[in-house]
């Protein structure tokens, strides 16, 4: 058997990782997108949730720089009700206890850098700091609305100090009538304090302010390279200089993007302005997005892992289960699938051992049923042989006898050698000659009918003239016709050519045989004999006017020993070898012998011999 | 169809017959004999070659299958010995089996007749054979 190698399959087109690729694309592709998603809106929550945390700063500092800015009035209000500084502005000469007041404010109060009084033409009276005595403040862009109320005057730049200065002011009334103006300018610098704390706003974070004076800082910048006194602008800077609040995505005044808020303060006509770099929001992954991001991975692979397996358990079994049917195609009937599983892949395996066991069994039934097939053909082959064999050596060995016996029989009744007979000696010895021919012809028959079956009769082919072949069978057969006083007359067809190609002796025994019979069997009338062409073969019908066959004699007539029954074998005598022997013969020639009959008209035996299975068999060879 | 066959046909015939059969060799001296014949014997074909070369027989009858030398040693040493290769011989056996007749022609043997030796098949078909060579059929006395 022709057993083609186990197939090598494509890493791809096995089914192993094809369901393990399918069950990692199943996992994944949601794992993934869910992630996605989900890291998508934790992003913008944590971003809101940093615009959140941008104004929670944003409104503490405001509170906290309102708190300054109150804190400052506060003191303004208390000074300008201080009955030792309205002295002191009534009587300059009384100022020492009102100056001492007003230093210590200024000392006690970080929120105050210096604490100024002046008069209603401009003048300062009292001042925390000597140097601005005497100062006149007429051209300070605080003084026209410092003489009409609380003020506040927005920061703006002082030409002396050369930088954003804030200051808030206080009338100071004495019976209705204004009589000076307390000033305080705020410490500066104290806003900076504020502002500066970075509580909550990591490592790039920054809140400041900055003035609608000249875009200035108002507060110092908490990174290198940036002095206050210098024009900045962002989108978040010219948002909260009109006046605008709320939250952004821009790039900040040093061109760093940056997630900001902006407030306008008016009280200062500032911005405030608190931003965080995006790099940094974005640089620090929250939690929960690195959580997801494991546990998707993590279920990336047990996902794969649980493909693997289930696909190892699908493909084990079927691997194994090819590996034995490979094997089994081999011809390793015994092998089976070692596999116990549940479900249909176990079912598939025991149902996989049942076939396998049937086949098993079937093949051993085939086996021992075509030995022993074999081992009755051979016994039946060597049994035929043997038959032969010994029908050959016994014919051998009986005819040399009978040669002897009808030699001195024939001399006897020629009365040779000199020996004298009467006539009832001469009648027996008559007798012993005729069943001694008959005997050889028994044995020639046996002889011949065993070298067909034995297979050792090999034809010869030589030219024959039929005409000369079939004066021959007259020669030998008219006798028996005469002396029956039968009709016997061979005919040729025209079709039949002068010479044809074959074995004249084989075809002879054939055609004696059929005329022999025929004439056995005739009573009355005639033996006819035809010869033709018809197609490729030569036919030799052989018709006679006997008593015919019986149907259900045609079947065995061909048989060796049959007759029609045992009492025409008494009547007529003769082996029943005849026709055996003929349909052997025309067989090993390639041809037939076919029988219509009717009974009591007559029977025609037709030997049809393919002509090129005449000429076929190139050597004459001798029986051995 | 049985031809009256005169008694001295073979008168002044050498003839040797050549089997090992003696049962065999006996009916065919008697039966040539009869016929007028000189016949010598031999049972094998070696000692059948001896007396050929004595004897120079006018025809020599041979069964094929023998001890010491067959049939077909016998016509080779004949037909390669010009002084005999001349000498009609004519197999004999027990039976005619298809295929003989051309290989005993092909190895030199004039023609083939087959047993049993029975007077009238005997006669016939020798005087049958012996009428097909011309050398021989002028010593018929017919």
């Amino acid at each position: 058997m022709q057993v083609t190698n186990r197939t090598v399959i494509p890493f791809f087109a096995r089914l192993r990782w094809r369901l393990t690729f399918l069950f990692l694309g199943i996992a994944i592709v949601p794992i993934v997108i869910i992630t996605l998603i989900v890291i998508a809106q934790i992003g913008s929550q944590y971003q809101a949730q940093i615009f959140t945390e941008l104004d929670a700063i944003s409104v503490l500092k405001t509170q906290q720089v309102e708190r300054l800015l109150e804190d400052g009035r506060e003191q303004l209000r208390a000074i300008a009700v201080n009955n030792e500084v309205i002295a002191a502005v009534q009587t300059p000469t009384s100022a020492a206890a009102a100056i001492t007041v007003i230093k210590q404010i200024a000392d006690i109060s970080s929120n105050v850098d210096a604490i100024f009084i002046y008069a209603p033409d401009g003048k300062v009276v009292l001042a925390s700091d000597d140097v601005l005595l005497n100062r006149v403040v007429l051209r300070q862009p605080y003084f026209d609305a410092s003489l009409t109320g609380e003020f506040l005057q927005a920061p703006f730049f002082d030409v002396s100090l050369q930088r954003l200065t804030l200051i808030a002011t206080n009338p100071i009334y004495q019976d209705g009538d204004l009589i000076a103006v307390a000033a305080i300018r705020y410490n500066i610098n104290q806003l900076d304090n504020i502002l500066g704390e970075q509580v909550g706003l990591g490592e790039s974070g920054e809140t400041y302010l900055i003035s609608q004076e000249n875009n200035y800082l108002l507060t110092t910048s908490r990174f290198d390279g940036f002095p206050q006194n210098r024009a900045y602008t962002s989108d978040g800077i010219e948002r909260a200089l009109n006046a605008q609040s709320g939250d952004a995505l821009y790039s900040d005044y040093r061109g760093i993007p940056v997630f900001g808020n902006y407030h306008w303060i008016e009280d200062l006509k500032s911005g405030l302005l608190t931003e965080i770099d995006q790099a940094e929001v974005f640089s620090v992954p929250t939690q929960t997005q690195s959580i997801i991001t494991v546990l998707a991975a993590l279920i990336a692979i047990i996902a794969a892992v649980i493909g693997l397996v289930v696909s190892t358990q699908i493909t084990q079994p079927i691997t194994q289960m090819t590996i034995t049917a490979s094997a089994i195609a081999q011809g390793k009937f015994d092998q089976r699938v070692a596999y116990a599983q549940a479900g249909e892949v176990g079912v598939l395996a025991n149902a996989f051992n049942d076939m396998a066991q049937a086949v098993q069994e079937r093949t051993t039934e085939l086996r021992s049923a075509r030995d022993e097939a074999l081992a009755a053909q051979r016994i039946a082959k060597e049994n035929s042989r043997l038959k032969s064999e010994f029908l050959a050596t016994m014919s051998h060995e009986l005819r040399t006898p009978m040669n002897a016996i009808l030699g001195f029989s024939s001399i006897m009744q020629k009365r040779m050698g000199g020996v004298e007979y009467n006539s009832v000696t001469e009648r027996y010895l008559g007798r012993i000659h005729t069943n001694s021919e008959r005997l050889l012809s028994l044995i020639n028959d046996f002889l011949d009918l065993s070298r067909v079956e034995s297979g050792r009769m090999e034809l010869a082919h030589h030219t024959i003239v039929p005409s000369d072949m079939a004066r021959k069978w007259v020669e030998n057969l008219n006798v028996l016709a005469e002396s029956k006083g039968l009709e016997f007359k061979v005919t040729f067809d025209p079709s039949l050519p002068t010479t044809i190609e074959g074995d004249e002796e084989a075809l002879s025994k054939i055609a004696i045989n059929l005329i022999g019979n025929a004439i056995k069997f005739t009573e009355i009338g005639s033996v006819k004999v035809n010869l033709s062409k018809q197609g490729d073969s030569m036919t030799i019908a052989v018709t006679d006017t006997g008593i015919g066959i019986a149907p259900h004699a045609r079947e065995f007539i061909f048989d060796e020993f049959r007759q029609v029954d045992q009492s025409s074998k008494r009547r007529y005598g003769g082996t029943g070898l005849g026709l055996a022997i003929a349909q052997k013969i025309a067989r090993e020639m390639g041809g037939t012998i076919t029988l219509t009959s009717e009974l009591g008209v007559g029977s025609t035996f037709t030997v049809m011999v393919p002509l090129e299975g005449i000429i076929a068999t190139p050597d004459s060879l001798v029986l051995a | 169809m049985l031809k009256i066959i005169p008694g001295n046909l073979l008168k002044d015939w050498v003839v040797v017959v050549v089997d090992d059969e003696d049962d065999s060799l006996t009916v065919a001296e008697i039966i040539l004999m009869e016929y007028g014949a000189t016949v010598h014997t031999s049972t094998n074909g070696k000692e059948g070659f001896e007396i050929i070369k004595k004897a120079k027989p006018r025809l020599v009858i041979s069964d094929l299958s023998m001890p010491i030398l067959d049939g077909w040693g016998l016509i080779s040493l004949l037909k390669h010995d010009r002084a005999y290769s001349e000498i009609p011989v004519i197999a004999l056996t027990a039976h005619a089996m298809i295929g003989d007749r051309e290989r005993a022609i092909a190895n030199g043997f004039h023609n083939y007749l087959t047993k049993p030796l029975t007077v009238d098949s005997f006669m016939d078909n020798l005087l049958n054979l012996l009428l097909d060579i011309p050398e021989l059929a002028h010593h018929l006395h017919l």
